[in-house]
């Protein structure tokens, strides 16, 4: 299990919230293993979205716990 | 033709085309001069009820030449709810097997659903982040045992993705093909691979009360269990005709000015994403008028509403601040970030210069909206 560097609680907010925090969670920080848990329903559709328009590796993505794995863009 | 101006501006409120159109002139001539001529009941035999006939006649001949289809199978429905419940309930000899495509209207969903909750076998078949259908999903679902009722669209509405019909058509040889034509009838040419098509009226500048279902073998399809005389003994005994020959008059005279409208959204796709960071399109637009942008950081109703107060007419796919906080299908089914998706459809009319005062707007609405949500570096 890779542990990762950061963890972003976005729980309990709405879109756009948890991929503002993951967005600002990985700046200026390339390479940065980011675990986002967050429960709205449209996270499991943005994150994934966010990783493909910001270049990021999506690591693990497990809709029933609300739970993402996101590796940074660059390092 | 443009679209209402709001107080004060230009032609700007016109983008929301794919929502409906305001009635043209010619719409409204047709439907004041129909109905005083043609308020009886087309089924009388005295002269005010044969006048209705002539005049429903006409108007559905008109319809039928549209479609290319005899106009003895084309039926008009009262609201799409409807149309699509013939359509999907119309198959005859067994009981109905759904294939219907991920992106399909949120009614023609809902009444999958509702079919499935009885018992009828339905498949959802995905599709890739373009929005077409994903072909293997599409060969299996139709693999398995009987004759499948299977539901697509033309272009998808919300995205401007265009389906490959001639494919589908071809890998669903044998099955019912029923197609939604919304996004394009009126607009764009409709294709001929469908067993049923259906759109409403309003797309094309007719009234409400009017959505065309257009039937190719009544033997093989008909909605409803056991056909009466004409019109498969679904269609209303009583129709609006007035609206309904308001509809086939404003098919006939189809607003010019669709064509030119693929070269203002290609302006526009290339202007809006130059300007502004983080911006997408989403799908892969084929239709002329459409397209969806999805912008990072962004509610999506918010960006709606700063719109509107500058005078812009645009419609969203997500309600990140309304209770359901349920993302568009569409966008949950290409995989596109749903926050702040913001869709922007062109009416006849719109130019360059209005496309690019819209992206003047845009760009400082989305800044302004960044700013404020702390998105402004990121």
């Amino acid at each position: 299990m890779t542990e990762p560097d950061l963890v972003v609680d976005a729980r309990g907010l709405r879109c756009p919230q948890p991929v503002l925090l993951l967005a600002r969670a990985a700046k200026d920080r390339p390479g940065v293993l980011v675990e986002v848990c967050a429960d709205d329903p449209a996270a499991a559709t943005d994150i994934p979205a966010w990783c493909r328009m910001r270049g990021a590796e999506l690591l693990v993505a497990d809709e029933t716990e609300g739970r993402w794995l996101v590796r940074a863009p660059g390092g | 033709m443009a679209q209402p101006s709001p107080a004060g501006g230009g032609p700007s409120a016109g983008f929301d085309s794919a929502s409906g159109m305001p009635p043209s002139p010619t719409t409204l001539a047709a439907l004041s001069g129909a109905w005083p001529a043609a308020w009886a009941d087309p089924g009388r035999r005295y002269p005010a009820g044969r006048e209705a006939r002539h005049v429903l006649d006409t108007a559905r001949a008109a319809v039928a030449r549209a479609w290319g289809a005899d106009p003895g199978t084309v039926l008009f429905a009262p609201d799409r709810a409807t149309a699509v419940w013939w359509a999907l309930t119309g198959h005859r000899g067994t009981a109905p097997r759904l294939v219907v495509g991920a992106t399909s209207a949120a009614d023609v969903l809902r009444t999958a659903d509702v079919l499935a909750g009885w018992g009828a076998p339905t498949t959802v078949v995905p599709v890739d982040p373009d929005g077409r259908l994903v072909e293997a999903d599409l060969v299996a679902a139709l693999a398995a045992a009987g004759p499948a009722t299977v539901v697509v669209e033309q272009a998808n509405l919300e995205i401007g993705t265009v389906a490959d019909l001639a494919r589908i058509r071809a890998l669903s040889a044998g099955h019912t093909l029923v197609v939604d034509q919304q996004a394009v009838a009126g607009r764009e040419p409709l294709r001929p691979e469908w067993d049923v098509a259906f759109a409403d009226a309003r797309m094309w500048g007719g009234p409400p009360g009017v959505t065309v279902v257009a039937v190719r073998d009544p033997a093989r399809f008909a909605p409803a269990a056991a056909p009466t005389d004409g019109h498969c003994g679904v269609e209303a005994t009583y129709p609006p005709v007035p609206l309904i020959a308001a509809a086939g008059l404003a098919l006939e005279n189809p607003d010019p000015g669709w064509a030119a409208l693929a070269e203002v959204s290609a302006h526009l796709r290339a202007t809006v994403c130059a300007r502004i960071t983080d911006c997408a399109v989403v799908g892969d637009p084929g239709l002329g008028y459409l397209t969806m942008f999805t912008l990072l950081y962004v509610a999506a109703d918010e960006l709606v509403d700063a719109l509107g107060r500058r005078g812009w007419a645009v419609a969203s796919g997500a309600s990140c601040t309304s209770d359901t906080r349920r993302p568009h299908h569409v966008l949950v089914a290409v995989g596109a970030a749903t926050h702040g998706s913001l869709r922007v459809s062109l009416a006849p009319g719109a130019t360059r210069a209005d496309a690019d005062r819209f992206c003047d707007d845009l760009v400082a609405v989305v800044a302004a909206g960044r700013a404020a949500a702390g998105a402004g570096d990121l």
